[in-house]
C-alpha cells in the first residue's frame, strides 16, 4: 500500500502518523489508547479508562461513551432502574413483613414499624463497632479463600499433572460439612478471631476454586493456540488468556460464597467473642429483646446487600465485555 | 517471504496425518490448500506454526520457521479473538506480545490504517461480543495484517459468513492483500473460494498434496467472476476432486 512503510525497527514513513498513547502496564484494559482510532478515539479510552477492578466514574463515563456509539446489544438497565427495581423489592418485603406480623400477632414477629422505631437505639448499643468485627473477620476470610483458591482453580486447569491429583481431592472435601470442623477448629485456633476467620475460608475456598476452574476449562485453546503463534511466552498466555478469563469465576464465586461467608460468619461469632453482628442478634435474642434483634438483623441484611451491590458493580465493569 | 515445505510429516497415534508433504508458495503468492474434512489441512497450519511435533523442514526465506523469530499470523474458523479484549486490542495484539506490550507511532497508524480499510475503525472500542460473525470475520483479518507477518495463514477463515457477507469479506481481503501482499496460505473446502482468491492450489487428500496451478492466476481476484473460464475451472475442478476425495 502506498504511503505507510513499516519495517521491523518501527520506523515510518507515514506523515500522518498519530502518535499513540502507550500503556503502562500489561493489563489488556490499560492498553486501548493504543489502538485509538478517529471515530472510536475517544470513547475507546473512556471505555478503558479505568484501569484496575474497582467500579469508578470513569467506568460510568466509559458506559455512556460505548452507548454513545450506538445500541449495545443485551444492554441491562441503567443505574436508577435498576435502583428503582431493588426498592420496589424491597418494599414488596416489607409489605409481607408487615402482613406476616399482622397475621402472627406475637413479640417474636414484631413489624417493620417497631422495628425501625428502635434502629436509633443501635448506636448505644456499639453497632458501629459490631458491625466493623463483623466486616473485619469477612475481609480476611474472603481474601484467603481467594488468595488459595484462584490460584489453585487456574492451576488444575493449566497444570493437568497438578491438577490430576488436586481435583480428585477438591471434589471429595467440597461436599463435606465444613462447619462440623468448627470445633476443631477453635480448639486448634483458639477462640478468637483467627479461628473464625480461618472457617469461613475453610468453606468458601471450595467454591473459588470450582467457579475458578470452571471458568478457566472455558477458555478454548484455539485461543492459546493463536497467542502461542504469535509468540507469547507462558507469562503473556495466562496474562492475556488464563487471567480474563478466570476472573469471571472469581467473581460469581465471590458473590456465592459472600452469602455462604455471611451465613456461617453469624454462626461464629455465637461462640467466643463479645462482638459482630452475630454476637449481637444472639445476645439480644436471649434478652428476649425482640425489636432489637431484628434491628440487627436488619444491619446484617443491610450489610449483605450493600456487599452485593458492590460486588455487582465491580462485575458490570470488569466483565463489561461478556455484553458487548 | 518464501516458504519451502520439504517431506513435512505429521502422525497422530498410529497414523500420519500429513504425509511427506512438499510445496512451495513464492514470496507474496496465496497457495490454496484444498481438501475434505479430516484430511489434514488445519494440522498442516499447526505444523507449520510449531504448534504440533511434525518431521521434514519448514523453511521461510531460508530459515527455520520459528514463531518467536518470524511474524506469524493465524485468522482460525471461529476467529480467535479474545472476548475480554476490545477491537482495537484485539487487533493489535501481536504486535503488543512482540514488543512488550507498546507500540510506536508508526504501528499504531498501521493498525488504524488497517481498521479503516476494512470498515471497523468505528468498532475500535466494541468488544466481539456486540459484534456480527462478519464484523469479528473483519476484526481477524485486520489483526492479521496489522502485525504486517511473513506469513498469513487462513484456515476456513470464510467458511462461517453467509454469502452476501462472504463476498463482501472476499473483496476486502482482496483489497487488502493487494495494499499489503504477504505469503499466504489459504485452507479452504470451498472450490470457488479457492479458485477466486489463489494463485495456485494444493489439492490435499489421505495427507498427501497435489499442486495444480490456476488458470486465472494472472487476472485479479476481483475480476475473476466476471470471467466464464472462472466457473469452468471451478467445474473442471470439481470434478476431478469428486473422482478422487474420498470420505
Amino acid at each position: 500500500m502506498a504511503g505507510l512503510k513499516t519495517n521491523r525497527s518501527g520506523t515510518t514513513t507515514d506523515p500522518a502518523v498519530t502518535t499513540a498513547t502507550r500503556g503502562t502496564a500489561a493489563d489488556p484494559a490499560s492498553e486501548a489508547a493504543n489502538a485509538s482510532v478517529s471515530a472510536g478515539a475517544a470513547a475507546d479510552a473512556n471505555t478503558d479508562a479505568g484501569r484496575g477492578a474497582a467500579a469508578s466514574a470513569a467506568a460510568n463515563a466509559g458506559r455512556g461513551a460505548a452507548a454513545g456509539q450506538g445500541v449495545t446489544p443485551g444492554a441491562e438497565p441503567g443505574g436508577w432502574r435498576r435502583a428503582g427495581q431493588s426498592l420496589g423489592a424491597l418494599l414488596g418485603l416489607h409489605v409481607l413483613w408487615l402482613i406476616a406480623a399482622w397475621l402472627v400477632n406475637k413479640p417474636v414477629l414484631p413489624s417493620p414499624i417497631t422495628v425501625y422505631a428502635v434502629l436509633p437505639q443501635l448506636a448505644s448499643h456499639q453497632i458501629g463497632w459490631h458491625l466493623y468485627f463483623s466486616l473485619y473477620r469477612l475481609g480476611w476470610s474472603l481474601g484467603w479463600a481467594a488468595l488459595i483458591g484462584v490460584p489453585l482453580g487456574i492451576a488444575i486447569v493449566r497444570l493437568p499433572r497438578l491438577g490430576a491429583w488436586l481435583d480428585p481431592v477438591v471434589y471429595m472435601t467440597y461436599p463435606l460439612p465444613k462447619i462440623a470442623l468448627l470445633p476443631v477448629v477453635m480448639l486448634l485456633a483458639g477462640l478468637g478471631d483467627s479461628a473464625k476467620i480461618i472457617m469461613i475460608a475453610l468453606i468458601t475456598v471450595f467454591q473459588i476454586i470450582i467457579s475458578v476452574r470452571d471458568a478457566v476449562r472455558q477458555v478454548p485453546d484455539s485461543l492459546y493456540k493463536q497467542l502461542r503463534v504469535a509468540g507469547a511466552t507462558r507469562l503473556e498466555l495466562f496474562w492475556f488468556a488464563t487471567w480474563p478469563a478466570s476472573l469471571a469465576g472469581v467473581l460469581s464465586a465471590l458473590r456465592i460464597a459472600l452469602g455462604t461467608a455471611i451465613a456461617t460468619l453469624f454462626f461464629t461469632e455465637v461462640y467466643g467473642t463479645n462482638y459482630g453482628l452475630g454476637y449481637f442478634i444472639m445476645d439480644e435474642w436471649n434478652r428476649l429483646d425482640y425489636p432489637l434483634m431484628y434491628a440487627g438483623i436488619v444491619v446484617l441484611a443491610a450489610v449483605a446487600f450493600a456487599l452485593f451491590a458492590v460486588l455487582n458493580a465491580v462485575e458490570r465493569h470488569v466483565l463489561r465485555w461478556q455484553r458487548g | 517471504m518464501k516458504l519451502t515445505i520439504t517431506d513435512l510429516t505429521v502422525s497422530r497415534g498410529a497414523g500420519q496425518v500429513l504425509k511427506s508433504l512438499s510445496f512451495t508458495v513464492a514470496d507474496r503468492g496465496i497457495l490454496a490448500v484444498l481438501g475434505p474434512s479430516g484430511t489434514g489441512k488445519t494440522t498442516l497450519i499447526d505444523a507449520l506454526t510449531r504448534q504440533v511435533p511434525a518431521s521434514g523442514t519448514v523453511l521461510l526465506d531460508g530459515t527455520p520457521i520459528d514463531p518467536r523469530q518470524h511474524h506469524l499470523a493465524v485468522v482460525p474458523q471461529d476467529y480467535g479473538l479474545l472476548p475480554w479484549a476490545t477491537v482495537g486490542q484485539n487487533v493489535t495484539l501481536a504486535r503488543r506480545l512482540n514488543q512488550h506490550h507498546r507500540l510506536d507511532a508508526a504501528q499504531t497508524a498501521a493498525a488504524n490504517q488497517v481498521m479503516a480499510a476494512l470498515g471497523i475503525a468505528d468498532l475500535a472500542a466494541r468488544y466481539p461480543a456486540a459484534l456480527s460473525g462478519g464484523q469479528r470475520q473483519r476484526v481477524a483479518l485486520a489483526r492479521a495484517f496489522a502485525q504486517a507477518p511473513d506469513l498469513l495463514m487462513l484456515d476456513e477463515a470464510f467458511a462461517a459468513l453467509d454469502p452476501v457477507v462472504k463476498a463482501k469479506a472476499y473483496r476486502l481481503f482482496a483489497a487488502q492483500w493487494q495494499a499489503r501482499p504477504v505469503t499466504t496460505l489459504l485452507i479452504t473446502h470451498d472450490l470457488e473460494e479457492a479458485l477466486l482468491l489463489g494463485d495456485s492450489l494444493l489439492l490435499l487428500n489421505h495427507g498427501r498434496g497435489q499442486h495444480r496451478a490456476n488458470p486465472l492466476a494472472a487476472v485479479p481476484p476481483a475480476a475473476r467472476p466476471q470471467r466464464p473460464d472462472y466457473y469452468q475451472a471451478v467445474a473442471a475442478l470439481r470434478q476431478e476432486v469428486e473422482a478422487t476425495w474420498q470420505d
